[in-house]
């Protein structure tokens, strides 16, 4: 058995727990499509343990296939995530939020394909150079949504649960190391190299697991002390706000304007 | 060599923005109601908004007098602050509300969320106009918003305070 069939075994096992996991806590009703990614990523973790061990000549299409159809779905995947974050905020926001957001990565996805054509390594064959260019703007991509959805959601003081910050961190620590073995390789010039580079993700992904499963193993939060005190705080800071909403509407200036 | 110095910089700075993102937000989850509180800036006061700050809402002042009331963008960003702290007292309630006890109206925390996010909005484009073109109306304005949401959600707070936990009513008075 090579390192890499060693590597893809350790990864289905992996991902069949963390699977487990999200079935038994629950997870997965409030996040479908990270579940369904991971299946994904059992399916064709197994079904590329076989083409190794069988050594199918068509193993590269499998691969370049995959890469594509993983990538799209790790943008769902994000989308899911930006989406179930805005949860509370939800219905304040405009119809359409949700295409506006698919639209905007779309966009975000057109502007990065010429830069990622810069970091492909030189020597490579034509079917190569196209997969990597493929490979390296979703890679460019994944980051860039990944740090726009942080930064909003800290500008705006949003607040992440315990389950979508676990996620977010597996993710984003396997898409940094993604960015930098792309960085690395466009300065690499044989595919040996390259490969051995790029086992580093298969790390990450690895060690991304690992985290998910003691993660998710663990009950989401401890409850703290919410008196009647403090609901009743809430609730009348709450309930005169609309009141203080509707009077903005008639301020001072605009009414001194008027009787100007 | 430059441009791959430039390319491990610039990852380097993500992981380390990335790293204390995810260290303040594990600590906003796990943050005691004391500590929200305690958030709260205390090195500037609101109270000259109105004659009748924390016991009264709605300010009567026009938006220039709001805007010198507010010390600029000193106040601005006070309050930019302090709906944070509001935001996250919102969530607090949403993730520690005792199961067998009467749930809060999603509406109220909503409304809540909703009033604290408008503050933020409302001063981060006074904040990006006052630095493109100093103090002009368009400023004012959205100055003039925030401040009479923020001393409308400080006024219920206080009587609040004064009902239900009035020992704590003066460090609160004080912080405001």
């Amino acid at each position: 058995m090579t390192l890499d069939s060693k590597l893809t075994v350790a990864l289905s096992v992996g991902e069949t727990i963390v699977l487990t996991l999200l079935i038994w806590r629950g997870i997965w009703r409030n996040l479908p499509i990270f579940s369904a990614y991971l299946c994904w990523s059992l399916v064709t973790d197994l079904a590329g343990l076989y083409l190794q061990v069988s050594n199918t000549p068509n193993y590269f299409v499998f691969y370049a296939i995959q890469t594509i159809v993983d990538a799209v779905i790790m943008f769902a995947v994000l989308v899911e995530l930006g989406w179930s974050v805005l949860r509370p905020v939800r219905s304040s926001l405009p119809r359409g939020s949700l295409l506006g957001l698919v639209i905007l990565v779309a966009i975000a996805g057109g502007v990065i394909w010429p830069f990622a054509s810069l970091s492909i390594p030189p020597d490579l064959t034509k079917q190569a150079v196209a997969f990597v260019h493929i490979d390296q703007t979703f890679i460019i991509l994944r980051v860039v949504c990944f740090l726009v959805m942080v930064g909003f959601s800290q500008l705006l003081s949003i607040g992440w649960r315990d389950r979508e910050l676990q996620i977010a961190t597996g993710l984003g620590i396997y898409s940094m190391v993604s960015l930098l073995v792309a960085l690395f390789s466009s300065h690499l010039t044989s595919v040996e190299e390259i490969h051995r580079y790029h086992e580093a993700i298969t790390y990450s992904y690895l060690c991304t697991l690992a985290y998910w499963v003691l993660s998710f193993a663990a009950k989401e939060y401890q409850r703290k002390e919410f008196s009647p005190q403090m609901q009743q705080f809430l609730v009348l800071m709450g309930g005169g706000s609309r009141t203080g909403s509707i009077a903005l509407t008639d301020l001072p200036s605009e009414r001194r304007g008027k009787k100007d | 060599m430059l441009l791959p110095l430039l390319q491990i910089a610039i990852v380097s700075a993500l992981l380390l923005y990335f790293d204390r993102w995810r260290r303040s937000m594990r600590r906003r989850n796990v943050q005691s109601w004391d500590a929200l509180l305690g958030q709260l800036r205390s090195d500037w006061s609101a109270r000259e908004l109105s004659e009748q700050f924390l016991w009264k809402e709605g300010l009567t002042a026009t938006t220039d007098d709001i805007w010198q009331r507010l010390d600029g963008p000193r106040g601005l960003w006070a309050i930019y602050q302090n709906a944070r702290v509001l935001l996250e007292m919102a969530d607090y309630a949403n993730r520690h509300a005792a199961p067998g006890s009467d749930p809060i109206d999603p509406m109220i925390l909503e409304t809540l969320r909703s009033d604290a996010m408008q503050i933020r909005l409302c001063v981060l484009m006074a904040l990006a106009q006052y630095a493109l073109s100093q103090a002009t109306a368009g400023v004012k304005v959205n100055a003039f918003r925030a401040a009479n949401l923020y001393s409308g959600m400080a006024a219920r707070m206080t009587a609040l305070l004064q009902d239900h936990a009035a020992v704590i009513l003066p460090d609160f008075v004080a912080a405001m």
